[in-house]
């Protein structure tokens, strides 16, 4: 394929060797233990070498690729239109939210704006997937620690936000309806009414998850001072969303960044804790499904009428240039470096991706941690594998 | 272009930064340039660490990204070349001006190394950018000034062959130990384009008012993503 | 003491009282796994459960049944067979010795020993040695750690479970269970006539006895040796089919037979206040039924709605709160017992 030069060479024998290393620690003595690839903890198909000394973890090398499917590739070689249905299965618990930075970059190359109301229905949109997203890990969060009942309550109540997500856009889980200058659609009617009452329902959900799980003292005593991450480590790894806001850093690029999304127009919080530990990272969750349900609300009331397509021609042609958009999703900071040639698709995007980023600390948080807690850390840090893989 | 030009082309945002950039690297900032809330630099190779240092002393502590970019045209691929901009004959009713320069923050060789960082106080963003030799594909490692950025050059170094100095494990990421090739060069050919094109790009029909035209690729595509926008509007 | 008099004397006797547990380990195993793990733990998390096979989905667990019965019988490679294979028979046999001496009613159990509670403490502590077999012979780290794991709880809570009990030998004065439960029926508390007084004067011991049950059991709050989210199914990763049978059916038998002796113990058995004779004799497997149910049921209700304890916890819990506090029971009963 490539004519492989000396440093090429160079290369493939380092990493010869460093798979040699990791060989060498499955023969050495204390336990090593392969978490995953199919393992119940890492929710898809992430592999964790974790070498023990009794049941303390002495080393953990994280081993991801097993699902790489070359996206950043595959949109060199699929037109704007397409590059969305690939990009939807990159976090697919909050798949909408994939769409809207990159749809917003292609918009800034092509010096095109949404009309205010797609704006408005790719917010709410956006918050639902975050509903959907974060309401996984809520339940989620507790079938890692053992306690099973409250995963069936998330799923139980996110059915009402996917059940919104596909009377308004014709997919439960990969929407495909944003499109460069809007939306595919309007909403359907009564739409917006259902979505409020839906929204009552989340908050109670989110009560009741909180009398559940969080008072819970077990819970309590296996997450809080498990997992702590100091705020500069958390920068320094380049982590982003909850995780980072658990670790005291202020820091929401809905509200801190220029967007063209409505989030400006509606009167919201950014909740920031201390911590940096499992039980904070929880917690902040908690609070914004919570913070998200009062987003939607103001939205469905304040939602301005008009078109939702911009006039952009029918083959979209992206002017040459380069654009980055990022965007707060719900695992975190999702970024689209799009390159432009002036053709029908784009030349290169480099897509960043919040969980690849949040789970590269593992090998420094997991070690000297005992096997239970590697568990908890995993869970608290909430990663999507097609999020890390791509 | 003096030291004034360059200054000039940035916002009043970056003054500061550019300053310190320039302060500490001297001849290693070759170009700049701002955009709304981010800045681009352009910086030598062999200033590549010691740019990450600066601007890791001035608040630029969140680290996003770091990736390559290969920006050769490669004629060979054929039915891959989406991004190509369509020649002067297929789209002479276009009246706008050729387009502006791709490069923000301009570049020379084929290889380009990039990476953002921001700065959570100012709520600023930077993007670093560093031109790389062909013949010899060396950089300076962030891993140890940025220790995110650890994962994000092995994914550089299997996806494109840029091998970064310094670097303690070095090893493929995602794909297995024994893959060759480096997927992300544009000389990489996608095996399954070249046995069928993309099936999304082929007319299962031609259009009944066109006349066949096999020769004309592109012409081709743009009747396809044509259709396929009018189904999705109907 | 006569035992269940229909069954005669002798030879056949001891083959009638073995047939008997065998039919009534599984059928209280299905008891159990069908009202506790299937519809209990459905309508808790807000859904209905198996509902096909037959009405309201009674027979979904004949059919898991059959179904294991049909896997191919999996053995890991450099696992060692022999005692891979005895494990789970281990297993079962340390539930089966548990029911030989529950008293179901005046004149009703199958070995009414002396030392019946002394017994049931010990033939409880052999499903260790099952998990440990398990775990080491099947050649897998998840199962050696959940075996390893399932040891060290086993042995901190057999403690607490020995303490709790004492002072139930104390108030009673006798080893017997059937002792134990005349001794309640007869009872009376701070010279009143109130009948199975040990639920509120051995109130610390049978709170101590739920939480090692619970340990003793590896169900939820405590179910380490099978944290599936850590170690996959613990001892258990590598079993399948008929194997795995045998120790879910030994788990849910052994959670029916702990919760017949902890009602035995602290809520009067099969004793009824102010019943004697006859009916006692024919409502007493009823009435002791009853009692299980509802202990069980305060079992599986924590197991649906805990998290997981980490090891370490649970050690710190039993040896830094149980175990004092069982002492402190003993020694309170024991000052009554004197005093009064």
């Amino acid at each position: 394929m490539s004519n492989p030069s000396n440093w090429n060479q160079a290369s493939y024998i380092s990493a010869q060797a460093a798979d040699a290393r990791i060989n060498i620690e499955i023969e050495s003595e204390g336990t090593v233990l392969n978490l995953g690839p199919q393992h119940p903890a890492t929710h898809g198909t992430l592999r964790i070498v974790v070498k023990l000394e009794g049941e303390k973890v002495v080393s953990a090398d994280p081993v991801c690729g097993y699902m790489h499917r070359g996206y950043e590739k595959l949109t060199e070689v699929r037109t704007y239109a397409q590059v969305t249905t690939l990009i939807n299965r990159i976090d697919w618990l909050g798949s909408f939210a994939n769409e809207v930075p990159f749809i917003l970059a292609a918009e800034k190359l092509m010096e095109v704006e949404a009309p205010p109301r797609a704006q408005w229905i790719r917010t709410i949109l956006f918050e639902m997937a975050r509903i959907a997203n974060l309401s996984v890990f809520l339940g989620e969060m507790g079938v890692q620690l053992g306690a099973i009942t409250p995963v069936f309550y998330a799923f139980r109540d996110r059915e009402f936000v996917l059940n919104l997500i596909e009377s308004a856009t014709g997919g439960r889980f990969h929407p495909n309806f944003d499109r460069i200058g809007g939306l595919k659609e309007d909403l359907p009617k009564g739409w917006l009414q259902s979505t409020q009452q839906a929204m009552v329902k989340m908050r109670h959900f989110c009560d009741e998850l909180e009398q559940m799980l969080l008072e819970n003292e077990i819970f309590q005593a296996r997450c809080k001072g498990v997992g702590v991450i100091p705020a500069d480590v958390a920068l320094n790894y380049g982590l982003s969303g909850a995780n980072l806001r658990a670790s005291g850093v202020d820091w929401d690029i809905r509200r801190d960044q220029d967007c063209a999304l409505a989030w400006k127009h509606c009167d919201w919080k950014v909740h920031v804790l201390d911590e940096g530990d499992s039980f904070a990272r929880y917690k902040l969750r908690l609070q914004e499904v919570r913070e998200s349900t009062h987003i939607i609300d103001q939205l469905c009331q304040s939602i301005p009428s008009g078109s939702i397509m911009a006039k952009v021609p029918k083959i979209i042609r992206v002017p040459p240039g380069e654009a980055f958009v990022n965007t707060e999703n719900p695992l975190g900071e999702m970024g689209y470096y799009v390159i432009s040639k002036g053709g029908l698709g784009p030349f290169r995007t480099k897509i960043r991706t919040p969980s690849f980023n949040n789970i590269s600390i593992l090998p420094w948080l997991l070690k000297g941690v005992y096997l239970p807690d590697v568990i908890t850390i995993l869970a608290s840090l909430y990663f999507i594998l097609g999020d890390i893989d791509r | 272009m003096t030291e004034e030009n360059h200054l000039s082309t940035v916002s009043d945002l970056f003054s500061d930064t550019v300053a310190h950039f320039i302060e500490a690297l001297s001849e290693g900032v070759l170009q700049y340039e701002s955009k709304e809330k981010d800045l681009w630099i352009r910086v030598k190779n062999s200033s590549w660490a010691k740019a990450a240092q600066v601007a890791k002393s001035i608040n630029f502590n969140y680290f996003c990204f770091l990736s390559g970019i290969d920006w050769k045209d490669n004629d060979e691929l054929g039915s891959e070349k989406l991004w190509q901009a369509p020649s002067e004959s297929v789209e002479s009713k276009s009246s706008k001006p050729p387009p502006k320069l791709v490069k923000i923050a301009g570049g020379q060789s084929r290889f380009q190394v990039f990476a953002r960082l921001f700065s959570i106080e100012k709520k600023l963003g930077l993007f670093l950018k560093t031109d790389l030799d062909e013949k010899d594909l060396v950089i300076d490692s962030w891993s140890h000034i940025y220790k995110g950025a650890n994962w994000h050059e092995r994914e550089t170094w299997e996806m494109f062959g840029f091998v970064f100095k310094g670097h303690s494990d070095l090893r493929h990421i995602y794909l297995p130990s024994s893959f060759e090739g480096n997927p992300l060069r544009k000389d990489f050919s996608l095996l399954a384009r070249q046995v069928k094109p993309w099936p999304g790009l082929v007319d299962p029909e031609d259009m009944p008012e066109q006349p066949e035209q096999s020769n004309s690729k592109q012409s081709n595509i743009d009747e396809s993503s044509n259709n396929s926008d009018n189904s999705e509007q109907s | 003491m006569i035992s269940i008099a229909v069954l005669g004397e002798g030879y056949l006797f001891l083959i009638g009282k073995a047939i008997l547990l065998l039919i009534v380990i599984p059928a209280f195993s299905m008891l159990i796994g069908y009202s506790f793990l299937l519809k209990m733990m459905s309508h808790m998390q807000d859904r209905l459960g198996p509902m096909e096979a037959g009405p309201h989905g009674i027979f979904q667990l004949l059919a898991d049944g059959l179904k294991f019965l049909q896997k191919e019988d999996l053995m890991p490679n450099g696992s060692d067979r022999f005692i891979f294979k005895a494990a789970p028979i281990v297993m079962l046999v340390s539930t089966f010795l548990l029911y030989v001496v529950i008293p179901i009613g005046p004149h009703m159990v199958l070995e009414n020993l002396h030392t019946g509670i002394f017994y049931v403490l010990g033939v409880s502590s052999i499903s260790v040695i099952a998990i440990l077999m398990a775990g080491w012979a099947s050649s897998n780290q998840y199962s050696l750690l959940g075996a390893l794991r399932a040891g060290g709880q086993l042995i901190a809570y057999e403690i607490p479970l020995v303490l709790s009990v004492v002072g139930v030998i104390i108030e009673s004065g006798t080893l017997s269970l059937q002792g134990i439960v005349k001794a309640q029926a007869n009872g009376n508390l701070f010279g009143l006539p109130i009948r199975n007084q040990y639920l509120i004067s051995q109130f610390i011991g049978f709170f101590i006895f739920l939480i090692s049950a619970q340990a003793e059991l590896a169900q939820t709050p405590f179910d380490m040796p099978l944290a599936e989210t850590e170690i996959v199914a613990g001892y258990m990763t590598e079993y399948s089919g008929f194997r795995f049978l045998l120790f879910y059916l030994s788990e849910t038998a052994t959670a029916f037979a702990l919760s017949a002796i902890a009602s035995t113990l602290f809520l009067g058995g099969w004793a009824v206040p102010f019943i004697h004779g006859t009916l006692a004799q024919v409502i007493g497997p009823f009435v002791l039924l009853a009692k299980t149910m509802l202990i069980a049921f305060l079992i599986f209700w924590f197991r649906f709605s805990l998290p997981r304890f980490r090891e370490d916890q649970l050690q710190a819990f039993a040896w830094k709160f149980l175990i004092p506090l069982g002492l402190v029971n003993i020694l309170i009963t024991a000052i009554f017992k004197v005093a009064l």
